[in-house]
């Protein structure tokens, strides 16, 4: 994973961040016992301990965007706009992926294992297999194939019960 | 000499077609539940207790320890084939075989890892049999007091050695802390950080964490398109001999080695602490202890060996207390408990005086057992490495639908699999901005022991006051260790550098 520029900073913002949520939380955590041995001890020396950690990340962080300006201002807005663009091209297939896996979770319980596997290993198989080695095919088959086995394999031979859907429990029985 | 004899009965008891069956079949459901990222060797142990219920006592005791050594050390395999854990107990073994995987020697890591798994098995079988009683009274002597220090020096020493920094590595290790508060708290059970949300009161739990870091972060690894089919680029190159090391780089682990094995015997005697504690605590101080700490991580011999050796010796650590005085040392251990119990064989001293044999004969199924791994394994070494010839925009969706259906299967809450949704988009931002992983997993890991032990002391000690902590010898050792470390890598850091070039400046 290439590392983004100022990311020492960004580390510092999401320690405060943390540190924030753990003070802010802290004093709604119900306290059964003294507040020496109450559970809420240990979330507030958490909130210390990102507050002490981010203070350096954050002098560090803003020393390198200090030292890396004198670097990029021979850079040209264009060559800027230029990576951002590739930047953010390169997101596209991750997100898509995180979106299908989205997608999987979410249809689960109404369409059930076979069905949103089916789907999610498809789309899945078509998004990341580049367009001149694509079997369409082969693709569909290992698709249905797969969910159908680890199905059986589940809920036959280790006796799990995996989801079968909602819709499709209507649908059969 | 009643030991040698007690063994010399139980080798007797099963070294017959059944029990030598049982340890197979048990092996290689443990080798399969192992490898398969997102099942667990407590789910193998738990499918096999069943069929277990059909064979005579010391036929199901041979089954189970099978599937629990198979499935400890089945986890290496995923780990150097794919970066992903195959249980958690692998997770140390990623920092040192995924790399040597890419490098070609995929073989040669599996190889080493089996062969480290089995080593790790012996030793902690050789303490099971001569110094069971001796182990459990030396971990019955932790208390509160060194648990919470033993926690809190782990943590310290993986943040510190972390490429660029302790800073990020105590960041990381402050993420895992948070993450893992999420839920009921220790002791009172009081909710804590579940904004609202029922599911969230059962807290986090490993296997999520696991699945959503590494799975979901090596999904979208490859969907970037400038490492369009990374794991095609690998190749096995098969290895040297059985073992793929020389005599001479044997003899230079056996000190890592050793090390690794009482540490992992050791965590394992501990009730709560697994082999993931004791893989990740053994990885870390062999780095700390090596000449060449910069090396690990890049893929050397060194950081499998004290990972496999560490987790795998937990196997006869977690026996002792659990054969000794009914406590199981680890999740695992406790399904075991469950199965004596069910045949009948109550843990405790009475347990070695009256059925003597039966106990050494289990103590013999885990010998039997890491036999069998070691030859599977081995066996089947080029059969696995065949996963490396997969097309990754094949092999890991299908890992993906594999897992998320293995973590759902697991607890049967949908919620589990948004966990996993979430923590993969954590671990992407934590790539991003350059906070290691490892430190997050180990400060989660350790987590609840620590806060746990922390308030019990707390609560023991007279005004509630941590001073009362320094009155044992341990915890002081353990306090100026973890010190020690913890100056030495704020010196070291990145940050203090960046002072000290201004100040000369």
């Amino acid at each position: 994973m290439k590392k983004i520029k100022g990311a020492n900073l960004y580390s510092g913002i999401l320690a405060v961040s943390l540190a924030i949520l753990m003070f802010a939380e802290a004093p709604k955590i119900k306290n059964t016992q003294k507040l020496l041995v109450s559970s809420s001890l240990f979330p507030r020396i958490t909130g210390v301990l990102a507050l002490c950690i981010a203070i350096p990340l954050i002098v560090m962080g803003i020393m390198e965007i200090v030292q890396n300006r004198k670097h990029t201002e021979d850079e040209t807005l264009l060559e800027q706009k230029v990576f951002s663009l590739v930047f953010i091209r390169s997101l596209i297939k991750p997100f898509l992926c995180l979106a299908l896996i989205v997608l999987f979770i979410f249809s689960l319980g109404y369409i059930g294992t076979i069905a949103a596997g089916t789907i999610y290993l498809f789309l899945s198989f078509l998004l990341l297999t580049p367009k001149s080695n694509r079997n369409w095919p082969a693709l569909f088959i290992l698709s249905v194939t797969l969910p159908v086995t680890i199905y059986l394999l589940f809920t036959k031979a280790f006796g799990m019960a995996l989801p079968f859907g909602r819709w499709m429990t209507r649908l059969f029985y | 000499m009643a030991t040698m004899q007690y063994l010399q009965q139980g080798l007797l008891l099963i070294i017959n077609w059944q029990c030598i069956l049982a340890i197979c079949c048990g092996t290689v459901i443990g080798i399969v539940f192992g490898s398969i990222p997102g099942l667990s060797t407590s789910l193998a142990l738990a499918v096999a207790l069943p069929i277990s219920f059909s064979l005579s006592s010391i036929q199901a005791m041979s089954l189970l320890m099978g599937v629990y050594v198979g499935g400890t050390s089945g986890g290496l395999i995923a780990s150097i084939l794919l970066n992903i854990p195959g249980t958690p107990s692998a997770v140390a073994t990623t920092f040192d075989g995924y790399p040597m995987a890419q490098r070609g020697e995929a073989g040669r890591a599996i190889a080493i890892g089996v062969f480290y798994s089995f080593i790790g098995t012996l030793l902690g079988f050789i303490a099971l049999i001569f110094f069971s009683p001796l182990l459990a009274s030396f971990g019955l002597k932790f208390g509160y007091y060194e648990f919470f220090g033993i926690g809190v020096l782990a943590l310290i020493i993986i943040a510190s050695l972390i490429k660029g920094g302790i800073l990020k590595g105590l960041l990381a290790t402050v993420l895992g802390i948070a993450i893992a508060m999420v839920g009921l708290a220790p002791i009172d059970s009081v909710p804590r950080f579940t904004f609202g949300i029922a599911s969230l009161r059962g807290g986090i739990s490993l296997l999520p964490i696991t699945v959503g870091f590494y799975a979901i972060g090596a999904l979208l690894d490859i969907a970037r398109p400038q490492t369009d089919n990374q794991y095609e680029k690998f190749k096995y190159n098969g290895i040297k001999g059985l073992v793929g090391f020389s005599f001479k780089e044997f003899i230079a682990e056996i000190w890592n080695c050793l090390r690794s094995a009482i540490l992992g015997i050791v965590i394992g005697i501990m009730p709560g602490m697994g082999g993931n504690i004791a893989s990740l605590v053994a990885y870390s101080t062999a780095k700390s202890a090596s000449k060449h700490p910069e090396q690990f991580g890049t893929g050397i011999m060194s950081g499998i060996v004290s990972a496999e050796t560490a987790n795998n010796a937990v196997c006869g650590g977690a026996l002792v207390p659990l054969f000794t005085l009914g406590i199981p040392g680890d999740g695992a251990a406790a399904l075991f408990l469950g199965a004596l119990m069910v045949f009948g064989l109550a843990p405790g001293p009475s347990l070695y005086a009256n059925q003597g044999d039966i106990v050494y004969g289990i103590y013999a199924t885990l010998l039997l057992s890491s036999f069998a791994m070691f030859l599977i394994i081995r066996i089947c070494l080029p059969a696995f490495c065949k996963i490396l010839e997969a097309p990754s925009n094949i092999l890991l969706p299908a890992l993906i639908f594999v897992a998320m259906i293995g973590v759902y299967g697991n607890t049967k809450l949908y919620s589990d699999l948004w966990i996993v949704l979430v923590i993969g988009i954590l671990g992407i931002v934590m790539r991003c901005f350059q906070i290691p992983i490892a430190p997050f997993m180990v400060s989660f890991i350790m987590t609840p022991t620590i806060e746990a032990n922390l308030r019990r002391g707390l609560m023991a000690a007279p005004n509630y006051s941590f001073i009362d902590f320094f009155d044992s010898v341990l915890f002081v050792i353990i306090a100026i260790i973890t010190a020690i470390f913890l100056l030495y890598s704020l010196f070291k850091d990145p940050f203090m550098a960046v002072i000290r070039k201004k100040r000369t400046h």
